[in-house]
């Protein structure tokens, strides 16, 4: 570097130029700890239910009558609802639901925007439909469509907390049971929003559809992404990592939906 | 790390933060707001940044995420009134080099700028910038040399060949 770098002198008045806004550290640290409380009250109000644990093997279920059944009934997810709790009816206008998508489809260049109602986009466990929003409050779908596939991302709002719980529950136990000819429906480990499920169903030519659905208060945030090479354990890891990532931002504003608003 | 080790630390690298992720994305305003929120996040998660063992690289990779994240363009509009930042700390403006820098910057492809902001502001090595952005040594040492050539390019007077400054190379 010469003696007049443009970098040591931008180094050099960086930290001088301009104007500054710092907040006092104490205030930075009351903001910390207002954070964390949330944080912590998110992950322990409903509690969190991890996904199926073992490829066809159903999670140990409690119905709501206190029976099991051997063969994978509903899980009894009991939310923290109670009477006083106003549950949103609907999704804000500025709810970011296309955060962390393409902002265009690769073919035709459309805009990725955000569209009232659903429409499957990928076949669920046993090639039907996974997800079930009838009866929902209010949904909104956003669908990027990629050389190959792609991501469908849709927002429900249903009732109550416990109305968007056993939607979940339905699809944990629709992939449960599914004993497919041509697909497997593989289970990874989630641990998002207070209740979450991630699986992925794999055709035999390895083509995969990652299915992960996250509730946090009323709400489900369900998504869909295509990709190859399923059939390795590292790729469907990888996967679902790429889809955490990549809706951390919306879940993160999904805390509108829950019984303590943010 | 305690009250008194944060508040160390969060004072002496705010500024130092600020300008390099202001080099970073262009934007002295959204650098400021997004250093200011991952410095909060990182009180928040205090035991993350010790494990980390690299703070202020944990922060500023907090920020740079941020800054980069459409979602802060679209809630900005409707940030409540208590989160404003704090009292201006008024300071020399900034130079006429120090503007054509990150001007230039910011005509360069995000990987390059993020390399050259790292290994030149923040003097941080070539395989500190690899384990901070998360590609090979190889990848960084790659971006630094085309990047450093764009920059020469447009930091390059056309009148006098020199660069703003009186630099003659970058």
């Amino acid at each position: 570097m010469s003696d007049h770098d443009p970098f040591e002198t931008f180094k050099a008045t960086m930290s001088t130029s301009g104007t500054l806004h710092p907040l006092p550290a104490h205030e930075v640290r009351r903001r910390g700890d207002r954070l964390r409380r949330r944080n912590t009250a998110l992950a322990v109000a409903g509690g969190t239910v991890a996904a199926l644990v073992a490829v066809g093997v159903p999670v140990a279920l409690t119905q709501t009558d206190g029976s099991t059944d051997g063969d994978a009934g509903l899980v009894a997810t009991q939310g923290p609802s109670t009477d006083a709790v106003a549950w949103r009816v609907d999704i804000p206008a500025d709810f970011p639901l296309v955060e962390g998508l393409p902002d265009t489809n690769v073919f035709s260049g459309t805009p990725v925007e955000a569209r009232e109602g659903y429409e499957p986009q990928a076949p669920g466990p046993c090639r039907g439909e996974a997800w079930d929003v009838t009866g929902s409050l209010d949904v909104l779908q956003a669908v990027f469509q990629d050389t190959e596939g792609g991501i469908d991302r849709s927002l429900a709002v249903f009732a109550d907390d416990t109305e968007a719980a056993a939607r979940i529950d339905a699809m944990a136990e629709q992939a449960a049971t599914c004993r497919d000819t041509e697909t497997t429906v593989v289970p990874l480990t989630s641990d998002l929003g207070e209740q979450s499920l991630v699986f992925a169903n794999v055709w035999e030519d390895g083509q995969t559809y990652l299915h992960q659905a996250v509730r946090v208060g009323n709400a489900v945030l369900y998504t869909t992404s295509f990709s190859l090479g399923g059939g390795d354990p590292a790729v469907l890891e990888d996967e679902r990592e790429r889809s955490q990532d990549r809706d951390s931002e919306v879940i993160a504003q999904m805390c509108t939906f829950s019984a303590d608003p943010c | 790390m305690d009250e008194v080790e944060f508040d160390d630390f969060y004072t002496t690298s705010y500024a130092r933060v600020v300008g390099q992720v202001h080099a970073m994305i262009g934007s002295r305003d959204e650098a400021e707001e997004c250093v200011q929120e991952a410095f909060v996040r990182a009180w928040a998660h205090r035991r993350s940044l010790d494990r980390s063992g690299h703070p202020e690289a944990w922060v500023r990779t907090t920020a740079y995420r941020l800054a980069v994240s459409r979602w802060r363009r679209v809630v900005k509009g409707r940030r409540p009134a208590d989160r404003a930042l704090g009292a201006a700390t008024t300071t020399a403006p900034p130079s006429e080099a120090h503007v054509a820098l990150v001007a230039a910057l910011k005509q360069l492809p995000e990987a390059q700028r993020r390399a050259l902001v790292l290994h030149h502001l923040a003097d941080l090595p070539v395989h500190e910038v690899a384990r901070e952005t998360g590609v090979p040594e190889g990848t960084v040492k790659a971006r630094l040399s085309r990047g450093r050539a764009a920059l020469a390019a447009l930091l390059t007077d056309p009148t006098t060949d020199t660069l703003p400054g009186g630099a003659t190379s970058v």
